[in-house]
């Protein structure tokens, strides 16, 4: 069986695995994004590594055997984004055992996924157990509501639990593991503890046919519940509404998981620019619900409905930012009605648009509930409806080079003439930025309100928009005289990830700038502006000790402040040389100017925070 | 003053079941605006709080916080003052139980010192912030160190500074506090103390004892009477796998006092020496801080400073100094002369002279025939070229205050100059996020650059407006007293500064609205909108704006309508009738007229509105008049009678009574005035 089945919406790893004919007791151990640790053991089990929570995880036992993978295959930690994943293979005599582990430290869990293969000639059944063992009692056992378990006549999952909690007692500082062991509707394991509360089990007995394979899916995670109540909103980031989220599961393999029904598992076509929707992403991800191939009515985090929405007509409203649209319901991703209150409602578009106003109609027409005829879900009446992903789903549209969002909560997709300018207030007075110029635009209520505004160039600095319109034209076809004052933020259109954020503690160093501002040669000022260019001067002054040395510009590699003691308050720099000498002293001068974009720039001093020149040599 | 501390020391310590004010909010200024809600104190349920981030944490009587199943610290924070360990009695905490308060048995040491620990657990991110207060009710100065003692259960694997250095000592002014990582197999969470606000603030040195234990020791003095107090923050975090800086910023930031004032006592921030007073950069200009910076003491006779530790006493005798400046030639007589900055044998050094009213000027200066005899000594000619300080002795032409009127430019050079009274003609234009705002020099209290705001400048003018600005004029012309006619660029001037404000100038906005805004900004002016929309539970209130008096923002509070988030910030909106709504505003943006323009501020800029007291209607003045008479009335039921009805009106009748108080000669009437005015307050 090849390694590492291929799952949908998540990459495959670009990365071969590398195989361990000699399979060490223990392999690497990762930390997952709330900081906990995982390690799979040499036997497949799994462990929480170094620190002593999880003695062994989902330990296999089949046949009464433990499970003794001869070969692995192993994805090690490496570039960000590519997948962390081990699998295992033992080859029994009538049958093969696959267990493939993914560590998924972005939703921080671990994705257990064994698979049996009959490869005798006779129908087989094989009698499974997962065993896993804490150093430390547990305090209880609960189903994925929360609610204490059944333990008589024997220890049970209701039929309503998709998964357990074992907790563990917060006042002695240990955290909980939490088990999703499969769907509502189908073949559960059964469960058994240990009468010392150290030891739990899930068994299940398989039937396999020559040449038949069945897999068994379960996820298992670390978490410190507060409140057991809160244990339905980790599992949600997994399986919600019946339904997994990212299993990383190949599609030929769902009708064989037997503790999941097939439609449990999310359908294919699902578009990888859903990071694109930031504002609707924003709304789905404070709810903890994925979108999918089903209309979704979501009226609370209790209680959803699927739907069908009629997709054959339009909606019209009156944008106060665009005026007048017609917005067919086919090219709509959401929306967000008033919920009875004064609340305004939102038209998320597919492209990642957001649009609000008068409309023209009450809401939109739906079948609910399975129901044939189709009802009207009121704008006024609605929380949130979700309608299916798509392929299209994320891709701005075709000509528009930015979104522009507005105060109030509009997002519209624009272009630019070419000569468009945004004028804006800087400290060197008013500025004529080219629209084409802007990488991002975030308003900013820290330390100040201001404009941050990110330039192609790299330049990051506070502004104060004019009131006057800048003529944009948006994709929704129309020209639009748009206030920039009222907005809140730009974005290139396809930008996958937004740098700007609000400001935070002040930068002192390049190294805290983020990672994509690339600004080249450029200084850092106080207040965390950013300007890229080199200084005008052919010489700076710098006191050293006493001695007053003329430094050729074009030989400083960079200028760094140092951030002394309190007591001693001299602007001192450290000064590295294109030659790699380093100086400490003091600039005499009160200014250095800079030649920047906007023109020749004056810079007190005072302000300045860093100077760099990058890849300089001598 | 810290209302609890100033109580005698029974008193300080009897709050069980005695209901104290306590104050809501913050380290920041413009949320510092409400006070007074009250609350209950009662008996300490210490033990075991889990926070929101999940992580469990026993605190002890004493504060201490006692070991917990497998995390790495054993007794964390115990309180030491001169190596004598805090003792509370009666710990108690508020009625919501989000705050222990620790009153603490006298130190033997220190008998006149009372000491409160306040243990809160941090909403959000997590973890605990402590305020350690001491009041020192001694009739000396106190000197103590306050020690942070902390063991961990196993050897520790090192410590890191905010900024990324390893184990440091003392922690730098940027630094703002350290991570504590565990040994293996000890913990998966590591132990993240804030301990100072980055900046020049008292920052704690950190002893290291053999990997089990550290200590933050902070030195204070306390004046006698005074409360000085120390905050700090310890949270369990995620053990970064990487400790570069961007990763140790995301660590620290959430957990700065910055983002944790809930439930701070704005009275307590003046007393907080770890951390930054918001209002510190916006005092009056010191005109003596250079001649400070000297670093030669002025006296009764003239010195000759050479280098750090030389100083020749005697006396200077000459005509006067030239000097020839960017802003023109001037000649000083000696009697102006408070000192001058030669050039101390560097060619490239600037020389300055300073004069006795507070102004420093650098430029090219000629010592017209002056020379220094030593007591007792020779006379020797002093030449600029060779000179490196000399200070002149104290003089009744001494006039280092801002007179009314007096304007003070202070530039990137380093210079100060006066600038003429007269400049009344003369305007700083500046553009704001809102608009743009042209205020006259001489209604200005100060314009000032502040190094967290780069070249941003903050105005503040005598009316109450408050703004941060960029200039929006290339050039600013002002009279310099001793040079005439000067034009600076804005980008020349860290300062202007104009006399201190008086009393008569302050602000009273009686008849127009304040909007307070963030950034610590406010202006002044008219509210636009003649309704407002508030949603509450769900319902849209039309509320007419001269109904409302005050709209304040409530901080810290997330909220959503029907389960999805609400962009919007909470505001309570308090109508001059008495009536409160809480809800968000419907709206984006509000008008505000200021200057005779019409503003649009975002919504989410708001901090707080106070709306200008409204007209009455004649039929209202009439009643309220009649009421007011009859409180002198002679029949006690009838005084009586009108001073229920008085308070009746609500916050309606407030100004109408203040006039009425300030002209009233009948006692009785004066009396019950005032008690109308307390109830309604």
């Amino acid at each position: 069986m090849a390694p590492f089945l291929n799952g949908q919406e998540s990459g495959s790893g670009t990365q071969d695995p590398t195989k361990l004919e000699e399979i060490p007791s223990r392999l690497f151990q990762v930390q997952d994004q709330d900081g906990f640790f995982w390690q799979a053991a040499g036997t497949g089990a799994i462990t929480s590594g170094e620190t002593q929570y999880l003695q062994s995880g989902l330990n296999l036992i089949a046949a009464g055997e433990q499970f003794s993978p001869g070969v692995a295959f192993v994805r090690e930690p490496g570039e960000e984004g590519e997948p962390i994943e081990v699998e295992f293979e033992e080859q029994r005599e009538n049958y093969q055992i696959n267990r493939s582990i993914w560590f998924d430290i972005e939703r921080s869990a671990v994705r257990i996924f064994d698979t049996f293969q009959n490869t005798g000639t006779v129908t087989q059944t094989i009698s499974l157990q997962w065993r896993s063992t804490f150093p430390f009692p547990w305090q209880s056992l609960h189903g994925s509501g929360g609610e204490l378990l059944n333990t008589q006549p024997a220890l049970e999952l209701s039929k309503d639990d998709y998964g357990m909690v074992v907790h563990f007692s917060q006042s002695e500082g240990r955290h909980d593991t939490l088990f999703i062991l499969g769907g509502e509707r189908s073949n559960r394991p059964d469960l058994s503890a240990s009468s010392n509360s150290r030891e739990l089990s899930f068994s299940q007995d398989l039937i396999l046919k020559p040449g038949e394979s069945r897999s068994v899916l379960y996820w298992i995670l670390q978490r410190n519940l507060t409140d057991l109540e809160e244990a339905g909103n980790s599992f949600t980031p997994f399986y919600q509404r019946s339904k997994l989220v990212v299993p990383r599961v190949s599609t030929e393999a769902f009708d064989k998981v037997v503790n999941f029904p097939a439609d449990s598992f999310p359908t294919s076509g699902v578009s990888p620019n859903l990071r694109n929707l930031f504002s609707l992403n924003s709304i789905v991800n404070s709810v903890g619900l994925h979108r999918r191939g089903e209309d979704i009515l979501w009226i609370s985090n209790a209680n959803q409905l699927a739907c069908e929405v009629d997709r054959s007509v339009n909606i019209d409203l009156t944008s106060p930012t665009v005026g007048d649209v017609s917005i067919p319901v086919s090219s709509i991703a959401a929306i967000q009605g008033s919920a009875g209150s004064g609340r305004k409602p939102l038209l998320f578009l597919r492209d990642g648009q957001v649009l609000t106003g008068e409309f023209a109609e009450k809401g939109i027409t739906a079948k609910t509930g399975g129901s044939d005829t189709a009802d009207l879900l009121e704008f006024s009446e609605i929380n949130l409806l979700l309608l299916s992903a798509s392929p299209q789903d994320g891709d701005p549209p075709g000509d528009a080079t930015h979104f522009v969002e507005t105060l109030n909560e509009e997002v519209i997709a624009v272009s630019a003439p070419a000569k468009t300018v945004w004028i804006v207030t800087s400290p060197w007075g008013d500025q004529a930025i080219p629209f084409s110029e802007i990488e991002e635009v975030h308003y900013s209520s820290t330390p100040f309100p201001a404009h941050r505004v990110l330039t192609k160039d790299g330049s990051l600095l506070d502004v104060f928009s004019s009131t006057g319109p800048t003529r944009l034209v948006s994709a929704l076809g129309e020209n639009m005289d748009l206030n920039m004052s009222a907005v809140i933020r730009i974005w290139r259109a396809g930008a996958l990830k937004r740098k700007l954020s609000e400001f935070g503690g002040a930068w002192i160093d390049f190294a805290e700038i983020p990672e994509d501002v690339d600004s080249g040669a450029s200084v850092l000022l106080s207040g965390n502006n950013l300007l890229s260019g080199k200084l005008e001067e052919k010489s700076l002054s710098l006191s050293v000790e006493g001695t007053k040395i003329a430094l050729d510009t074009n030989q400083i590699a960079s200028l760094t402040r140092v951030h002394s003691l309190p007591e001693n308050t001299e602007p001192d720099f450290e000064v590295e040389l294109v030659n790699k000498d380093r100086l400490r002293g003091t600039i005499t001068s009160p200014f250095v100017s800079l030649d920047h974009s906007y023109g020749a720039l004056k810079i007190p001093i005072a302000t300045l925070q860093s100077y760099r020149i990058p890849n300089s040599s001598p | 003053m810290l209302f609890l501390l100033q109580k005698s020391f029974s008193q300080f310590f009897v709050a069980v079941f005695v209901a104290v004010s306590v104050t809501v909010l913050c380290f920041s200024k413009a949320s510092a605006q409400t006070e007074g809600a009250e609350q209950t104190l009662l008996p300490a349920a210490l033990g075991i709080r889990t926070d929101a981030a999940g992580n469990s944490w026993n605190i002890e009587s004493n504060g201490t916080i006692g070991r917990i199943g497998s995390t790495m610290v054993n007794s964390g924070l115990a309180l030491e003052v001169n190596d004598e360990a805090f003792a509370s009695f009666q710990p108690s905490m508020t009625a919501d139980g989000k705050e222990f308060i620790l009153n603490g048995k006298p130190i033997e040491s220190l008998p006149g010192l009372q000491v409160q620990r306040r243990i809160r657990l941090i909403p959000g991110t997590g973890g605990l912030r402590y305020v350690e207060l001491f009041y020192n009710a001694s009739p000396e100065r106190v000197v103590i160190n306050v020690s942070l003692v902390s063991n961990f259960s196993g050897n520790y694997k090192t410590f890191i500074s905010n900024r990324g250095r390893t184990e440091p000592v003392i922690l730098q002014e940027p630094e703002s506090g350290i991570i504590v990582t565990p040994g293996s197999s000890q913990s998966t969470k590591a132990f993240l103390f804030t301990l100072a606000a980055p900046g020049p603030v008292v920052k704690p040195t950190i002893a290291a004892q053999n990997r089990y234990g550290l200590t933050f020791r902070y030195p204070l003095e306390i004046p006698p009477g005074e409360t000085r107090s120390v905050v700090h923050i310890v949270s369990q975090v995620v053990i970064p796998q990487v400790f570069d800086r961007r990763t140790l910023l995301s660590l620290f930031r959430p957990l700065s006092f910055s983002e944790n004032g809930e439930g701070f006592d704005s009275r307590w921030n003046e007393t907080v020496v770890n951390n930054l007073e918001v209002s510190s950069s916006r005092d009056g200009m010191d005109l003596k801080a250079p001649l400070i910076e000297l670093g030669v003491e002025r006296g009764s006779k003239d010195v000759l400073a050479i280098g750090k530790d030389s100083r020749l006493i005697g006396d200077v005798t000459g005509e006067s100094v030239s000097l020839e400046s960017e802003y023109g030639d001037a000649d000083f007589p000696l009697a102006r002369i408070a000192a001058i900055e030669g050039m101390n044998g560097v060619e490239e050094n600037t020389a300055r002279i300073y004069l006795r009213d507070g102004q420093v000027i650098s430029g090219k200066l000629t010592l017209n025939d002056l020379s220094f005899s030593q007591i007792g000594g020779e006379r020797s000619e002093l030449r600029i070229e060779e000179l490196d300080r000399l200070v002149l002795a104290t003089s009744e032409q001494d006039a280092f205050e801002l007179e009314n009127g007096d304007l003070v430019v202070e530039t990137y050079r380093g210079d100060r100059l006066r600038v003429e009274a007269g400049a009344e003609e003369v305007s700083i234009t500046g553009r704001t996020p809102w608009g743009s705002l042209s205020v006259p020099i001489k209604q200005l209290l100060k314009l000032y650059a502040t190094p967290e705001m780069s070249l941003a400048y903050r105005m503040e003018a005598k009316n109450g407006i408050q703004c941060v600005i960029y200039p929006a004029q290339d050039e600013l012309k002002v009279t310099l007293t001793d040079f005439g006619v000067y034009t600076f660029q804005p980008m020349e001037l860290k300062s202007l500064t104009n006399s201190p404000r008086s009393l008569e100038e302050m602000p009273k906005a009686v008849d127009k609205a304040t909007v307070f805004l963030r950034g610590e900004q406010s202006l002044i002016g008219q509210i636009g909108n003649t309704t407002l929309p508030v949603v509450t539970e769900e319902k849209v209130l039309h509320t007419a704006s001269s109904d409302i008096r005050v709209i304040e923002r409530l901080e810290g509070t997330s909220f959503s309508s029907g389960g999805l988030p609400i962009h919007s910030p909470l505001f309570r909106i308090e109508k001059w009738d008495g009536g409160e709504i809480t809800g968000y505003l419907n709206l984006d943006t509000i008008s505000f007229n200021v200057e005779g323009e019409s503003w649009t501020i975002p919504i989410q800029d708001i901090e707080r509105v106070e709306a200008p007291s409204p007209d009455l209607s004649p039929d209202i003045s009439s009643a309220i008049r009649d009421l007011v008479e009859k409180l002198g009335a002679d029949s006690w039921p009838v005084r009586e009678q009108a001073t229920k009805e008085l308070g009746a009106f609500g916050y309606l009748a407030v100004p109408f009574l203040q006039r009425e108080l300030s002209a009233s000669t009948d006692p009785e009437v004066s009396r019950r005035l005032e008690r109308v005015l307390a109830g309604l307050n």
